[in-house]
């Protein structure tokens, strides 16, 4: 450590020079505003200085009479001869063409996009503003090349899973998601499941699958958002280390203006309601076989395999269960913001709150957040920010997993409406008690109902030592508590093998992070310039005293408190404490302005390994040459350059992996008093390595007819090797998994970005811009011990990998086929026969995704229209499944007809001779054919031709109109710095070959591996919001 | 000035921090342990090994053999499509095993023979349960975090089974510094009676062995047998509570109150109760059975059809309460073992009519235990033993009195499909809609879980054999 301290202050002294002047200044823009950051330079010299926050700048030992060259993105290069001066003062002007744009990278390094050797993209704040959805990582969707962004539907408040150039850790549990910086502080993103369950019955599976949990980012007011830049790949996030293998997505919040007092007051209010919906059968009425089952039987009439609805029956009728059973959603969203900037420094204040009712009955999210973020300029060279955001958010919740409310309504059958839950006297009315409950029932008496307060805060200090060094040191905190309880009383199915139960989650997260960078700009000679970083930051993450509470046996008095419940059990969450420990450089040269060069390296000790392998150093560099600068000016190819780049990431692994521990057995003590302890049934290697992964990255950017066309295209290649893989392992070893570096996998993608600018008149302008993206993700290597891993099995499919399959394959099952193809069907049954050995048949990632915005602006009034494409990606809906068994949808509408089934009959004769005959035997199709217990053998029900559905789409992402009140109309008024009205519809139109909902709805949430299923969470919704921002 | 010395301060510090080994040596998970006592191991292991019993019976052996059939299609167990019950074995290898092996290991660097001894029993026990569902089961290279285990063969496991209850017997009539008291879920510390269960148990395993030589297997379980069960309140049974729920209860029964229902009662166990097959009703009937809403007359599912049931598992029955005990072995099942074993010794054969008297007691007292236990009065009891289809006299006793006794009396134990398979089904009728994939026969064995095909598929690949073909212990 001490030697790399050496290394960093000898590095600093190289720079110190000597000569003969001072000169000093200040560089202010044309509303006299001081311009921080521009660089000064000596003519035909190395010696430069920058300007510091007040727009001033020194050059110490100048020879007599230099020429200076003041230059700045964004602004035309000035050269001024001074003479004799020493002080010299100077306006610059913005330049007309500006191609300069500054984009922020990796630790929040305001670089000129020109610059960089790998793809970046950035939004502003009205793109996400505009999207109109409180979530900012749904706010990106359609908008990133590279990006699959999928929903985990409409519940309010639900997650948003985001994966940046696909999936690169195998690991069912692994965390694909990108890190999440807001100012520099580390934010958490992550979806937390909660593992609390009742002990037994239909509801004790994983709490993932309950849950459309909330991915933390959607705690961020996106109305403070300035903007934010996607660091899509290694190269471009090579400095954050290994928190940012998966890229990080970069926010910058808003601060004030120097010398303006700004009052912003904004609101909107919008309405949502479900989006597509599955089809229905319209003929039958509930029952079996033809025949209407009592509802105070002892049958339970589950099934629409009932008698034909007749014209002339006009007691009975047909309800649209799928739809009536949702109500229209409302969402409000109001913002205050006060900022005020100075000499002194600058303070920045908002209030905001998000109501949002979900379109399922009881559901709803609402987050408060008060933020203050302020600089203060110490004295001139040293200046202190801080910031804090508190943020208060939560709701009910839809249960959504097995026996909640998405397979209670696949079940319930038309016949009646399962709005129809409460007999007279106020008491429960289920006409399928037993099989599952009413799903309004549910949602009415048993939301999950969730409440967090997060804190996020930091404070940075920054100290410009001399003219080309700075320090910054940053310390920031995010923490939050959660709480969430479920309870299910005795009333209910669910809780039937417990009767009833009650579960409270307390979960707790604090990180804590502190940054020191030293920074050196410096003009090295009259065409080389440099800057230099070095760097250390500490992490301290916990999940601090955390634990779950349940009770189990409701019993009387019939409360919703713990005490009304038998039997009590509580149990600490793992706290899940790490530490990183990283060192990290970064050099950038800059030859003459057209070739750039960037190495970075860095060096993390990590917590979660063994000590043998917890540090490791990675390097990158990345190129970027404008060729254009080279060519002779024309208006054809007016700007060109090309990048490349190689980069490594290092990753490490989750806490106390290793090792052997002994846990407290489920479900006991044993009768509350004996105690009973169980070997935790996961250990790892006890020489687990890092992760890495290498990408190689090709690029190039091209601008046309005086930058009115743009192309910028990407081609990358990364490998993940030493992958720690959770390896589910034989249980006769004693373990269930066994974490262990394992394989190659090997993501290969191109990302495509264009623009143009159709119309740029006066008052008129259309632009319209593409982004599209392909990725392929294929599993290379397999270790002998390990053929396949298998992230999660049902019944009809499987995501699964093996040696040589592609990254999110889905297996299932076919027809047994005879060599030529034909589907083989039984000669006894007549009924097509299944082969039992899983087989691909399908990938839930996407071939290829696309967005294309079009904006159209006429003075005040400006129209944009975004498009999203999803081309291939195939899913099992879990929901359509259950309404495929009780014939509630179109697909079962075909029933009762003599059918032959296309396909050959296999005959073995003693020999052994195998011959295949034409099928002629005529069979009847009834309800049997859609129920898998039935027939199993047939397993209609769990054919991948029928579950694993394209679920390719093309939608109307969203549509937003603006409207600015000239300024003539204001100007005289408080709303003189502007008042802009908005209207956004969201999921106007959605075209899929898929049979059930929206498929842009993940089973298992956000933040999971588990992709490729869907249909037990709440569909997307359509919907639309109005409203306004005005500006005092 | 002031503020550079700060920044360096700061700076500094942080490097130090970071030299500083013991920031980073946070990895231990303060909420589980590093260790546990054998104390506390014990009940872990207990509990799943009534588990392991629950699922063998439930997902595999009662339906193979008969007792149990599904109502939710043609397709299940008992018209002989192969089992899994991978349940049951995940439950063994990871909930079972190193629990047993961690209180064997440290019962005997601590000298508690106590907890080795009764360790070893239940090894013995779930190694008996494996090998009669799969055969051929991995063991000694077992929980020793070997990713490819091999499998040991059967003759391996039934030497290791008796080897383990021998060295049991030996250690548990040792002096014990401390022994086990609340923490053993079973018999309480009863070391006596866990050396009775350790004895039924080497009888029971022994005779499973009658198909290879019966004089061998009769005469080692005989032996064994003398030292066993001596009454019903010795039995192997693991005990239940409100909040730990009998497994047949909260599987079966509790679902069923609410129309969940999955599996019933079987013909050809419903039959020997309701007199359809020995003529005479069964005084244990209403007891273990339930009647369907409106039904009077006692008819189990018909297996592989899926229909023809009128009773079903209640909350009211006698193994499926809230009260109900799981029996893992029992003083009836001891004394079937040596009604069975002294019927071969006297020269007895399946075919062969007639026994000593000592064997016919041994028969009926296998009856009385069970009507006992189950709550059958005493004045029933008699009656029904004087029924001459039931009291025939030892001069017409045959092994299929007992072993149809033995089937009733061991209603929802697994073992019972091994009876079956030693005497080829007896004359039980095929199911109907038999598994067309089965080939001649009757089903001999589960099929290994997909777990081991995938995840140890070598091993599992070179020990898998066609469903219809007999173990190594139930053939010549």
């Amino acid at each position: 450590m001490k030697k790399k301290l050496l290394f960093l202050l000898f590095s600093v002294a190289s720079f110190l020079t000597y000569g003969q002047k001072t000169i000093s200044g200040k560089v202010v823009d044309e509303q006299n505003e001081p311009l921080p950051g521009v660089s000064v330079l000596v003519k035909g010299t190395s010696k430069g200085a920058t300007t510091n926050a007040q727009g001033l700048y020194s050059l110490a030992d100048v020879s007599a009479s230099p020429t200076l060259i003041f230059s700045f993105v964004g602004y035309e290069k000035q050269e001024i001869a001074i003479g004799n001066l020493t002080t010299v003062n100077v306006t610059l002007t913005p330049s007309s063409e500006s191609l300069e744009e500054v984009v922020v990278t990796a630790l929040n390094q305001s670089v000129n996009k020109k610059s960089l050797g790998y793809s970046l993209q950035t939004l502003k704040s009205t793109d996400i503003t505009d999207a109109g959805t409180p979530n900012i990582v749904g706010a990106m969707q359609g908008k990133i090349a590279g990006a699959v962004i999928t929903s985990s539907g409409g519940d309010p408040g639900g997650g948003v899973n985001i994966i940046l150039r696909g999936v690169t850790s195998l690991s069912s549990g692994a965390d694909n998601q990108p890190l999440f910086v807001v100012d520099g502080i580390i934010i958490s993103n992550a979806t937390s499941m909660g593992t609390a369950t009742p002990s037994s019955g239909s509801n004790a599976v994983d709490a993932s699958e309950q849950f459309s949990n909330t991915n933390r980012a959607a705690d961020i007011n996106p109305d403070d958002i300035e903007s934010l830049s996607v660091l899509k790949g290694p190269a471009a996030t090579a400095l954050y280390g290994l928190r940012a293998s998966n890229g990080a997505v970069i926010i910058t919040t808003k601060r004030a203006k120097a010398g303006k007092l700004n009052i912003s007051v904004g609101s909107t209010f919008g309405i949502a309601h479900v989006g597509k919906s599955p089809s229905l059968q319209t003929t039958y009425l509930q029952g079996r076989s033809g025949e209407f089952i009592p509802v105070e039987g002892s049958r339970t009439p589950y099934q629409s395999f009932g008698p034909v609805l007749e014209s002339e029956n006009t007691t009975d009728r047909l309800y649209d269960n799928f739809r009536g059973f949702f109500r229209t959603g409302f969402t409000n969203n109001n913002n205050l913001t006060i900022s005020k900037g100075g000499e002194k420094g600058n303070i920045y204040f908002s209030l905001g709150r998000s109501y949002n009712a979900g379109i399922v009955p009881n559901t709803d999210f609402e987050r408060n957040s008060i933020k203050l973020a302020g600089t203060y300029n110490i004295t001139s060279k040293l200046s202190a920010s801080a910031s804090f955001n508190y943020i208060n958010s939560g709701g009910n919740r839809a249960p959504s997993g097995d026996k909640s409310i998405f397979s209670a309504l696949g079940y319930w059958p038309n016949t009646y409406d399962v709005n129809d839950y409460l007999n007279a006297d106020g008491s429960y009315k289920n006409i399928l008690p037993g099989f599952t409950d009413n799903p309004r029932y549910l949602m009415e008496k048993s939301p999950r109902v969730d409440k967090i307060n997060r804190y996020i805060g930091d404070i940075t200090l920054n100290y410009q030592i001399n003219s080309w060094l700075a320090a910054k040191y940053q310390v920031t905190m995010d923490t939050f508590d959660e709480r969430r309880t479920r309870q299910v009383d005795s009333t209910f199915d669910v809780g039937t093998s417990v009767r009833g139960f009650l579960i409270k989650d307390f979960i707790n997260y604090r990180e804590i992070n502190s940054n020191l960078y030293l920074t050196a700009t410096k003009q090295l000679s009259p065409d080389w310039s440099s800057s230099f970083m070095v760097g250390n930051s500490i992490v301290d993450s916990k999940r601090p005293d955390s634990y779950w509470e349940r009770g189990e046996g409701h019993k009387a008095p019939f409360t919703d408190d713990m005490s009304s419940y038998r039997n009590f059990t509580s149990r600490p969450y793992s706290p899940l404490h790490y530490r990183i420990v990283s060192f990290f450089g970064d050099a950038k040269l800059s030859y003459r302005d057209y070739l750039f060069i960037n190495v970075t390296g860095r060096n993390d000790i990590v917590s979660t390994l063994p000590t043998s392998n917890n540090s490791f150093f990675y390097p990158s560099v990345n190129l970027g040459y404008v060729f254009t600068e080279n060519l002779n000016k024309n208006n054809t190819l007016s700007f060109g350059k090309l990048r490349a780049s190689w980069a490594q990431v290092g990753k490490g692994t989750d806490p106390y992996v290793t090792g052997v521990y002994y846990d407290v057995t489920n479900n006991f003590p044993y009768g509350n008093t004996v105690d009973g302890f169980i070997r935790r049934s996961t250990t790892a290697d006890p020489n687990l390595k890092p992760e890495r992964t290498s990408s190689v990255e090709l690029g190039t950017e091209l601008r046309f007819m005086k930058n009115k066309y743009s192309l910028d295209l990407t081609w990358f290649s990364m490998d993940s090797k030493n992958q720690i893989v959770r390896a589910p392992v034989s249980n006769v070893s004693g373990y269930t998994h066994y974490y262990t570096n394992i394989g190659l996998i090997r993501n290969q993608g191109i990302e495509l970005l264009a623009s143009a600018k159709w119309v740029q008149t006066k008052n008129f302008s259309w632009d319209m811009s593409l982004n599209w993206s392909r990725l392929r993700g294929k599993v290379i290597e397999m270790p002998e011990e390990l053929q396949e891993i298998s992230y999660y099995d049902n019944v009809v499919g499987s995501l699964r990998v093996r040696e040589g399959s592609r990254v999110g394959d889905l297996w299932g099952y076919d027809f047994r086929r005879n060599p030529a193809g034909e589907v083989i069907i039984s000669g006894t049954t007549g009924l097509p026969t299944i082969d039992m050995t899983l087989k691909p048949a399908g990938n839930a990632l996407p071939d290829w995704t696309a967005g294309l915005v079009n904006s159209f602006s006429y003075k005040g009034l400006n129209l944009s229209a975004l498009l999203e494409w999803r081309h291939g990606g195939d899913v099992i809906d879990l929901g359509d499944r259950l309404a495929l068994r009780s014939g509630s949808i179109k697909l079962t509408e075909r029933r009762y007809e003599q059918v032959v089934y296309k396909g050959v009959v296999e005959t073995v004769s003693a020999d052994g001779n195998i011959t295949y005959t034409p099928n002629e035997k005529v069979v009847y199709w009834n309800d049997a054919m859609y129920n898998p217990s039935a027939v199993a053998s047939s397993r209609f029900n769990a054919l991948s031709q029928v579950n694993i559905q394209d679920a390719s789409w093309f939608r109307l992402r969203s549509v937003s109109l603006g409207y600015a009140l000239p300024k003539k109309v204001i100007e005289n008024t408080v709303f003189k710095n502007g008042v802009r009205f908005s209207f956004t519809g969201n999921n106007l139109f959605v075209n899929t070959p898929f049979r059930g909902y929206d498929p842009e709805s993940l089973a298992f949430g956000s933040g999971s591996n588990l992709i490729g299923f869907v249909g037990r969470n709440t569909p997307a919704t359509r919907s639309f919001q109005l409203g306004f921002v005005a500006n005092f | 000035m002031k503020n550079i010395k700060y920044i360096v301060t700061v700076a500094f510090t942080l490097v130090l921090l970071t030299s500083c080994e013991n920031f980073l040596d946070i990895n231990t998970d303060p909420t589980l342990y590093a260790d546990a006592k054998p104390s506390e191991l014990l009940p872990t292991a207990q509990f799943f090994t009534g588990q392991a019993n629950y699922n063998q019976a439930r997902f595999a052996s009662t339906m193979y053999a008969g007792q149990v059939g599904s109502v939710l299609g043609i397709t299940g167990e008992d018209a002989y499509y192969e089992s899994e019950n991978s349940g049951g074995w995940t439950s063994f290898y990871i909930n079972v095993l190193p629990q047993l092996n961690a209180i064997i290991k440290q019962g005997e660097s601590q000298s508690i023979p106590a907890y080795t001894g009764i360790a070893k029993v239940l090894l013995a026990y779930n190694l008996g349960t494996a090998t009669t569902q799969w055969e051929n089961i991995p063991y000694l290279q077992a929980d020793q975090l070997n990713f490819s285990p091999e499998y040991d063969s059967q003759e391996i496991t039934y030497q290791n089974i008796q080897r383990l209850l021998d060295e049991a017997i030996s250690e548990l009539g040792q002096n014990s510094s401390v022994k086990p008291a609340a923490d053993d879920l079973i018999y309480g510390g009863d070391l006596t009676k866990w050396i009775k269960a350790a004895y039924t148990l080497k009888a029971r395993y022994a005779l499973h062995l009658s198909k290879k030589n019966a004089q061998t297997a009769a005469q080692n379980a005989l032996t064994a047998i003398a030292l066993g069960f001596k009454d019903n309140a010795d039995d192997f049974d693991m005990r239940y509570n409100t909040k730990n729920l009998s497994p047949w209860y909260s599987n079966v029964a509790l679902p069923n109150t609410t129309s969940n229902i999955t599996v019933t009662f079987a013909s050809p166990l419903v039959d020997l109760y309701n007199g359809r097959s020995q003529g005479v009703v069964d005084p244990r009937t209403p007891l273990v059975f339930a009647l369907r809403n409106n039904q009077t007359a006692y008819n189990g599912i018909t297996p592989g059809l899926a229909t023809g049931a009128t009773v079903d598992f209640r909350i009211t029955a006698w193994h499926s309460n809230i009260n109900s005990v799981l029996q893992l072995s029992t003083y009836s099942e001891a004394k079937a073992i040596e009604a069975e074993a002294r019927f071969i010794l006297n020269g007895g054969t399946i075919q062969s009519t007639g026994t000593t008297a000592a064997a016919y007691a041994a028969y009926l007292e296998l009856i009385r235990a069970n009507m006992k236990k189950v709550g059958v009065t005493d004045a029933a009891i008699t009656t029904f033993l004087a029924n001459p289809a039931i009291g025939m006299g030892a001069q017409n006793l045959t092994l299929k009195h007992i072993l149809k006794e033995k089937y009733k009396a061991m209603m929802l134990n697994g073992d019972i499909w091994t009876d079956l398979r030693r005497y080829d089904y007896l004359d039980f009728p095929m199911p109907e809609n038999v598994n067309p994939d089965l080939g001649p026969g009757r089903i001999q064995r589960n099929i290994y879980p997909s777990s081991e095909l995938t995840r140890n598929r070598v091993n599992a690949e070179k020990n898998t054999k066609a469903a219809n073909a007999p173990m190594w212990a139930f053939s010549n």
